[in-house]
């Protein structure tokens, strides 16, 4: 009689249950959560840097770094180059120029900044940062 | 079924902790940021931490720098400097003395390399009203006979001066000081992991969760950064002959002068420094200039713990042996990332 029985339990042990349907569920609902914080967290790759111009702590314009192209600001007194995953200041009105004077930047984290403009420029990239800030 | 149902309740369990932990590592990891416009420049402090602390301490912070720019500031004619530079009052401010005693140590440490009496010299060649001029030997010569730390006097807690024509300009350490006592500030509002950027002036506050603070090394003439160093409660100044300057006759003129001699300074490009105090690391920047790069990287190996970076004109790069195993260069990094 046991082994019929036990024999009968075994049998049960590999049916769908709702049980198991529910557990299944849960697991991939788990699973599709998960993907979506990590994929959220970690944004897109490396190679979707973005540059964002601020003035006074308001943010003028972003674009991607993709494209190349020029971004005028400031009714023309001021004009960006996008370049090949970089950015410049190619023109300003500014008296002295050291924001042009600073080259290209195009890592994570790098900033250009125009003092009389009061303008600052900040390549960010959700992918991971090479480094948290440049010294100069 | 049965069997199923504490397999069941302790994956639920497991799942709802994993998801706690995460919460708690989100909370606790978070990065708050704050920028503003003051000293010139734009000064950003990102905190990690619980929003709630981040938040308050980033702007108590970020007040305590602009309260310092205010007050240390030799163009503001509510400064006390200000006063002491149009008038024979003498500064008997104990935080402004304070400050000028580390700025007169470093002058004699330095044999007269840094100074702040610098100011009649910026002013003749127009860098205050940013109206660059290229003054005539003569007018050089006449200014020198203002300028020099020896025309101070320190007694009592008073600075006074022996003549008139005197005039201080603290720039040269007053935003290493506005980085202390932000540091001070964030510590004591529950910080303990924060960067603070005062237009390439970096501090690094403990660690970014367990890695250390990566800052980048910008290079001088060329694009981007030409490496980096990882830092835990150290600052990293920088002074460059590209931050301000005219062009005259093909010949580069930047802010940083010579005081001897009256004229701005050749042969270095930039100067990064490493130090545990921002207030010493910042005047510590102008000496290489002054002193030239190789005597000036001596000079400075001198200084227990103080680790320094010279480009020279050329774009040679000079580094101390401190630096040899921790400073790395940027073709490295790229791989890297983080």
């Amino acid at each position: 009689m046991k082994n019929v029985r036990g024999k009968k339990e075994d049998k049960d042990f590999y049916k769908t249950t709702r049980f198991d349907l529910v557990f299944i569920i849960l697991i991939l609902f788990f699973s599709i959560v998960s993907f979506w914080a990590i994929h959220k967290r970690s944004g897109p790759s490396s190679g979707m840097s973005r540059v964002y111009i601020y003035q006074e702590n308001k943010l003028l314009e972003e674009s991607g770094l993709d494209k190349d192209k020029i971004i005028t600001i400031l009714d023309g007194k001021m004009r960006l180059e996008l370049k090949g995953g970089r950015v410049r200041v190619l023109d300003t009105d500014c008296p002295h120029h050291i924001c042009k004077n600073m080259g290209w930047i195009k890592y994570n984290g790098e900033t250009l900044l125009c003092v009389p403009n009061k303008v600052l420029i900040e390549i960010k990239s959700k992918g991971p940062a090479i480094i948290d800030a440049v010294a100069y | 079924m049965k069997k199923l149902k504490p397999v069941f309740i302790i994956i639920i369990v497991i799942f709802a902790a994993l998801w706690a932990v995460r919460s708690y590592n989100e909370r606790r990891f978070h990065v708050e940021k704050e920028t503003r416009f003051m000293m010139d420049t734009y000064v950003t402090i990102y905190a990690v931490g619980p929003k709630a602390v981040t938040l308050k301490a980033i702007n108590l912070a970020l007040n305590r720098m602009q309260e310092i720019d205010t007050k240390f500031n030799s163009l503001n004619s509510k400064s006390p400097v200000y006063a002491f530079n149009h008038t024979l009052e003498p500064i008997s401010d104990k935080e402004i003395i304070g400050l000028i005693q580390i700025a007169l140590n470093v002058s004699e440490t330095s044999g007269g390399a840094f100074d702040i009496s610098i100011a009649p010299l910026a002013e003749l060649w127009g860098f205050y009203n940013k109206d660059y001029y290229l003054p005539a030997p003569q007018e050089i010569k006449d200014c020198l006979a203002n300028v020099g730390y020896q025309h101070l006097s320190l007694d009592k807690g008073k600075l006074s001066k022996d003549n008139m024509a005197v005039r201080i300009d603290l720039g040269g350490v007053a935003k290493g000081y506005a980085i202390s006592e932000a540091t001070k500030v964030l510590k004591s509002n529950g910080v303990a992991s924060a960067l603070i950027d005062a237009g390439g002036d970096v501090y690094g506050l403990g660690r970014k969760g367990s890695k250390l603070w990566r800052i980048g090394i910008k290079d001088p003439r060329g694009e981007g950064i030409l490496g980096y160093v990882e830092v835990e409660d150290m600052a990293v100044m920088g002074s460059g002959d590209y931050e301000r300057f005219f062009i005259k006759d093909g010949r580069r003129y930047h802010h940083i002068f010579d005081p001897k001699t009256g004229y701005p300074t050749q042969g270095v490009q930039s100067v990064i420094l490493i130090y545990n105090d921002p207030v010493v690391a910042q005047a510590w920047t102008k000496i290489p200039f002054i002193m030239g790069p190789e005597k000036g990287l001596k000079r400075l190996e001198k200084i227990p713990d103080m680790e320094v970076i010279i480009i020279t004109e050329s774009g040679k790069i000079l580094y101390s042996s401190g630096l040899k195993h921790s400073l790395n260069f940027i073709k490295e990094a790229e791989g890297k990332g983080r």
